[in-house]
């Protein structure tokens, strides 16, 4: 073990002092759960300080007042188990501490350490010195290692998330990736589709043209491949663009206020699609023709048709968005202006101007989003017989995948950056080299060669380092290696510069040292109260996801200034619904679902190249989804015994019932407060019932419960007339079984209604793989009580 | 067994190695059984058990609970051993009389380690009749200081009752035959009609004529003798099991209720000893193998997740079952004390026995080890 520190306190008040002063305190009672741990080593944060609790004089004993029990948290359990008036008032608990373990830790072992023990899942304990810990989802890691290993001691009834997933984190929309998944294995696809649109509401584009980075910590790819979630969301997508009417209403109320958006970006339209369905009012400004800005004129066709961001549109229209178009912010209306007209206004104006990086030559250059606007305008460019494409990100790709669909007989694409570090995804990368694009990674711009004015090729350098110690953008060439391409056009995609020159000097905003706008984080708020920024526009050229994120943020942070009333944004959290859930047999499959697509010889610049999931293939690939968070059982015996009596914990600082202490949050760690002490247990004394607490195990000592019930049932004459049924060693928290006990009373207690009580109780089971034995034992353990009391 | 509806008992009597047979053990060699024959202990077990009832047939419950919720089985297996005699190792026995009184001390030199089987004690035990001395007047070497002890293999588990047996026994009647040569001159009688007494040499026909060690063992020295034992595979061992195994029907957990350990361990060398080594057959991935004892793997970290007592299921000595014995003792032919070892093979038959008392249970044939509620379930079509 390490080094602790260790204070014995005579008072809770003391020991409350230290708990909130010292960081890394943990209270220690018993110590048979916390030392054990400590040993082993399994927690990566190991405590400093220890706080011991059982010398204060009235942290033990037991007691009858006021019709309740009053146990002392540092009572040991076997003094639980053999007081006499444990065993008259709630011989249940009597029971339940009896089957502690062993005759040894009921010795040491206290009824507070009991109830606030931490799991015993073997992955959560593993011993650090037996190859090292594991770092699981309850540990603050990513996974839960009984989803995909030996879970044959583990929930029967779902998880619980433990903190948001690596998918969900790394989602700048910040989606609730698992549950829409879920609900879609429910077979939900509106549900699902509910989900998305509550923080990105343009899921049919996001799915055809984001960078997935949910996909790159995804669980599955510790063993196989990630679940193909930009391909899952694009089947949601594709649904919710066909049933517009349902996910794009016309608010049912007016705030009676009215904000403006300029730029019809991803950002834009995710702010607009928020604002208008708070009940605002809402007009969109682009300079451009048609609205969607990037999405309509730079992301080539074949990648993201341009009817979907039409259809798009025209949904937000119906909600009563105006778009106004064809108009420039800075030239056909003063910024002022829409200050004045408006209670607040966002600007999404994205990144459209050309990065002149000062190369010799570089004015004989063609711009890439220019080519990639002037192809999605006009279809039909001039692209010279052999291209080279400078830029190593999606636009860089985009160019030279378009340059070549458009008839180049050669097209080379160089970046500074090696493979493993182009910005592009690996995807679109694939995508270009199938299509005979010669990708030169590594290589920096040296100059142009040309002659007679007339652009003949590129001379690149070699690069040998991209960023420097501190991770920023620096790259070092070696002058020595040089290489000439020969091009009759070359496209430069080395990124796009902001453009605010639309910000006259009387109307000042901050802007930031890199020269973009500056906004707070929280709500995207310029320096100029009410006037709100995102996009492109204060971060520089990042991905559609971010911009979305960056409109949900502002739309949240315009109607906060507003006083408009934010939307619910509860993806994590599902009414009614405690514990997550995933599909053991679906599960299995290794391979993620592939999008279908065209053969290379019918690929053009029009049609989009890949189809949609069918609807099987959605709902098998969104089966692979593990649905990760913890899946382990409370070890405690005492805990689902003091939900059946109707206990209240009584802390130092409050009195909790039992119900809510133990039935809502994962770890005992999250119920209570900083410098929370549990300090005693009151029991009412409940007259008359049979009460008994049945654990089923392998051993009869040492083993915690595979299935534990604790039930308190009164009958007369035959029929039950009150029952109490709680269900330990199933779930991440004692489960109350209410229905079945609303089933049982006033009924003939037989076989016949004690099998139906036991099937109703496991109604919401759910086993996993090696588990699904456990779903028996808890039926013939809740159908043996019941027949007891016959 | 089971595909011809055969009664376990009768084909182990019929079959098991018995005197003169031959079979080639492990070292290639060919070898035949001598003087072993454990018909009457198979029989002598059976019998205590009460087999001839309680065996029903196979698949076929022993009893089953009125409510038709539980039912018991019974499982005999059995198992043997030739390695009785593996092991080379060799011993010297010491006498060195006292330099005040008429007593010596006897020492084995012998490298003998010991893990509860009482090995070291049967081995002083074996040296003090040999020598007809008081059991506390021997003593045996601390094992594993090599280069002081004569060769030996350690720790020999049951093959120690022979192999270091014969060597100690041979080295004791080597330090006795020195001893009666020494006692000649004295007794004037010939060696073959001399026995140990008291720490002395006297002649069987005329008791009062005697003489103490000391004056045969020169002044201020000792006598040695040596012995060894020569790797020999020709006694087998064995052990059989009959046990009762009940299971819940509905939740598919079984234990064991009763168990008779059944053996002929040939002269019996220390009876409590034995007693404890039949018991301890319930021991580690022993019987517990078939119930819930199991090293887990798991298979997609590749981590064993039995790390601890916890996990890793051994059984509380408040479950132990109901425990009898029956042992026979017959005077095999393998050394002075006609005994064969049996201690490491006590365990080895009762998990096959627990799976067979299972499945005769439940009536449905469960072979996936251990046999938990959840293999019992699958095997009764619930889950």
């Amino acid at each position: 073990m390490k080094h602790f520190e260790y204070a014995r306190v005579a008072s809770y008040e003391e020991a409350s002092a230290i708990l909130t002063t010292t960081d890394e305190s943990r209270v220690i009672a018993g110590g048979t759960d916390l030392l054990g741990a400590l040993k082993d080593d399994i927690l990566a944060e190991y405590p400093r300080q220890l706080v011991d609790i059982k010398r204060i004089p009235e942290a033990s004993g037991i007691s009858v007042k006021d019709d309740k029990l009053r146990i002392g948290a540092a009572t040991t359990l076997k003094d639980v188990a053999e007081s006499s008036a444990v065993l008259k008032y709630a011989p249940i608990l009597a029971e339940a501490a009896k089957t502690v373990a062993t005759p040894l830790i009921r010795n040491v072992g206290t009824l507070g350490g009991n109830i606030c023990q931490d799991v015993r899942c073997w992955f959560y304990r593993y011993p650090h010195e037996v190859g090292g810990r594991l770092h699981c989802a309850r540990k603050g890691g990513d996974t839960c290692y009984a989803l995909q290993g030996d879970n044959r001691y583990h929930s029967i009834f779902g998880g619980m998330k433990a903190h948001a997933t690596p998918c969900t984190k790394k989602c700048p929309a910040g989606t609730d990736i698992p549950a829409y998944m879920e609900q879609l294995r429910k077979g939900n696809i509106a549900g699902a589709a509910a989900i998305i649109m509550q923080v990105n509401p343009i899921p049919m584009i996001t799915s055809r043209v984001c960078a997935h980075f949910c996909q790159d910590e995804c669980n599955r790819l510790c063993n196989d491949e990630s679940v193909a979630i930009s391909n899952v969301e694009r089947s949601v997508g594709d649904y919710i663009l066909e049933h517009c009417d349902d996910f794009y209403k016309v608010p049912e109320t007016s705030t009676g206020k009215s904000v403006a958006i300029v730029g019809s970006g991803p950002s834009g339209l995710a702010a607009a699609f928020f604002l208008r369905q708070a009940g605002n009012d809402v007009t969109v400004y682009d300079s451009k023709q048609e609205a969607g800005g990037m999405l309509m004129y730079a992301i080539p066709a074949y990648r993201l048709p341009k009817e979907i961001v039409r259809k798009l549109t025209r949904a937000l229209a119906g909600m009563g968005i105006k778009f106004v178009c064809g108009t420039q912010v800075g030239k056909d209306v003063e910024a002022a202006k829409l200050e004045k007209d408006f209670d607040s206004v966002y600007y999404a104006t994205g990144a459209w101007k050309r990065r002149v990086i000062g190369l010799s030559g570089e004015e004989l250059t063609t711009f890439g989003l220019d080519f990639l606007i002037e192809v999605n305008q006009w279809m039909k460019g001039k692209v010279g017989t052999e291209v080279l494409v400078t830029g190593g990100g999606n636009v860089a790709m985009d160019v030279a995948i378009t340059a070549k669909r458009l008839g180049a007989k050669k097209v080379t694409l160089a970046c500074v950056e090696p493979r493993d570090l182009m910005p592009a995804s690996k995807e679109e990368v694939a995508r270009a080299e199938e299509e005979g694009i010669l990708v030169m990674p590594s290589w920096g711009l040296s100059k142009v060669v040309e002659k007679d004015g007339a652009v003949k090729g590129m001379e690149l350098k070699r690069c040998v380092s991209v960023y420097d110690e501190k991770g920023r953008f620096s790259p070092q060439y070696d002058e020595g290696e040089k290489i000439v391409v020969n091009a009759d056009s070359i496209m430069m995609a080395v990124g796009q510069l902001v453009d605010l020159s639309f910000l006259d000097e009387k109307y000042k905003m901050q802007l930031n040292q890199r020269g973009l706008i500056d906004v707070s984080e929280d709500s995207q708020m310029t320096s100029r109260p009410g006037i709100f920024a995102g996009g492109d526009a204060t971060i520089g050229p990042a991905t559609v996801v971010q911009a979305v994120a960056h409109g949900h943020n502002a739309a949240r942070g315009m109607n906060r200034f507003l006083n408009v009333p934010e939307h619910v944004c509860n993806g994590m959290k599902k009414s009614g619904e405690t514990f997550l859930t995933f599909d053991p047999a679906a599960a299995v499959k290794k391979d993620a679902a592939r999008l279908k697509e065209l053969p290379a010889a019918e690929h053009n610049i029009e049609r989009e190249d890949a189809f949609s999931l069918t609807p099987e293939q959605t709902l098998e690939e969104a089966g692979r989804c593990l649905n990760c968070g913890c899946y382990a059982v409370d070890p405690s015996d005492t805990a689902p015994t003091l939900v059946a009596l109707g206990a209240i914990i009584v802390t130092n600082k409050r009195e909790i019932p039992a119900s809510e202490f133990f039935c809502e949050k994962l770890k005992a760690d999250e119920r209570l407060q900083p410098g929370e002490i549990v300090t005693r247990i009151d029991i009412p004394i409940v007259e008359g019932a049979v009460m008994h607490y049945d654990k089923f195990r392998l051993r009869d000592s040492v083993d915690f419960a595979i299935v534990s019930v604790s039930s308190l049932f009164s009958a007369k004459g035959g029929k039950m007339q009150g029952a109490k049924i709680v269900l330990g060693g199933v779930a991440p928290i004692p489960i109350h079984a209410k229905e079945a006990e609303g089933f049982l009373i006033g009924k003939e207690i037989n076989e016949e209604n004690a099998e139906r009580a036991a099937e109703i109780a496991l109604q919401g089971a759910f086993p996993m793989s090696c588990n699904e034995y456990k779903l028996v034992e808890a039926k013939v353990a809740i159908k043996r009580a019941i027949l007891r009391v016959a | 067994m089971e595909a011809g509806g055969f009664d376990p008992v009768e084909t182990y009597k019929k079959n098991y190695i018995q005197d003169g047979d031959r079979f080639i053990w492990r070292d290639g060699r060919l070898w035949k059984a001598h003087t072993m024959d454990f018909v009457k202990a198979i029989q002598a077990a059976a019998d205590k058990f009460g087999w001839k009832d309680a065996w029903k047939g196979w698949g076929k419950p022993t009893w089953v609970s009125e409510d038709g919720k539980r039912a018991r089985g019974v499982g005999c297996a059995i198992i043997g051993n030739a390695d009785a005699g593996e092991d080379q190792n060799e011993a010297y026995v010491r006498v060195t009389p006292d330099i005040n009184g008429g007593e010596s001390q006897v020492t084995i030199i012998m490298d003998v380690t010991e893990s509860g089987m009482g090995q070291r004690a049967a081995l002083c035990k074996m040296v003090a009749e040999i020598l007809n001395v008081p059991y506390e007047r021997v003593q045996l070497t601390t094992p594993g200081t090599g280069e002081h002890n004569p060769s030996a293999f350690g720790l020999c588990g049951s093959r120690g009752t022979i192999t270091y047996g014969r060597p100690v026994c041979d080295a004791a009647e080597d330090v006795r035959r020195q001893l009666f040569e020494l006692a000649v001159p004295h007794l004037h009688v010939p060696a073959s009609t001399m026995e140990l007494v008291d720490f002395g040499v006297r002649s069987k026909h005329r008791p009062e004529i005697s003489v103490n060690w000391k004056k045969l063992v020169p002044h201020d020295l000792s006598i040695t003798g040596y012995g060894r034992h020569m790797e020999t595979f020709g006694s087998p061992s064995m052990c059989i099991i009959f046990l009762e195994a009940e299971v819940d029907l509905e939740t598919g957990k079984s234990d064991v209720v009763r168990i008779l350990s059944g053996t002929d361990v040939g002269q019996i060398i220390d009876p409590a000893a034995l007693e404890m080594q039949l018991h301890a057959g319930i021991g580690s991935s022993s019987m517990d193998s078939a119930l819930f004892e199991e090293n887990i793997v798991d298979p997609a970290t590749g981590r064993t997740m039995t790390y601890n007592m916890i996990e890793y299921k051994w059984r509380p000595f408040n479950q132990f079952p109901k425990f009898d014995t029956s042992i026979l003792e017959s005077h095999f032919d393998t050394f002075q004390f006609k005994a064969v070892g049996v201690a490491e093979i006590t365990g080895a038959a009762m998990a096959p026995a627990v799976m067979q008392a299972i499945s005769n249970a439940i009536g449905a044939h469960v072979s996936q080890y251990p046999a938990t509620p959840n293999v019992v379930l699958k095997a009764l079509g619930k889950l």
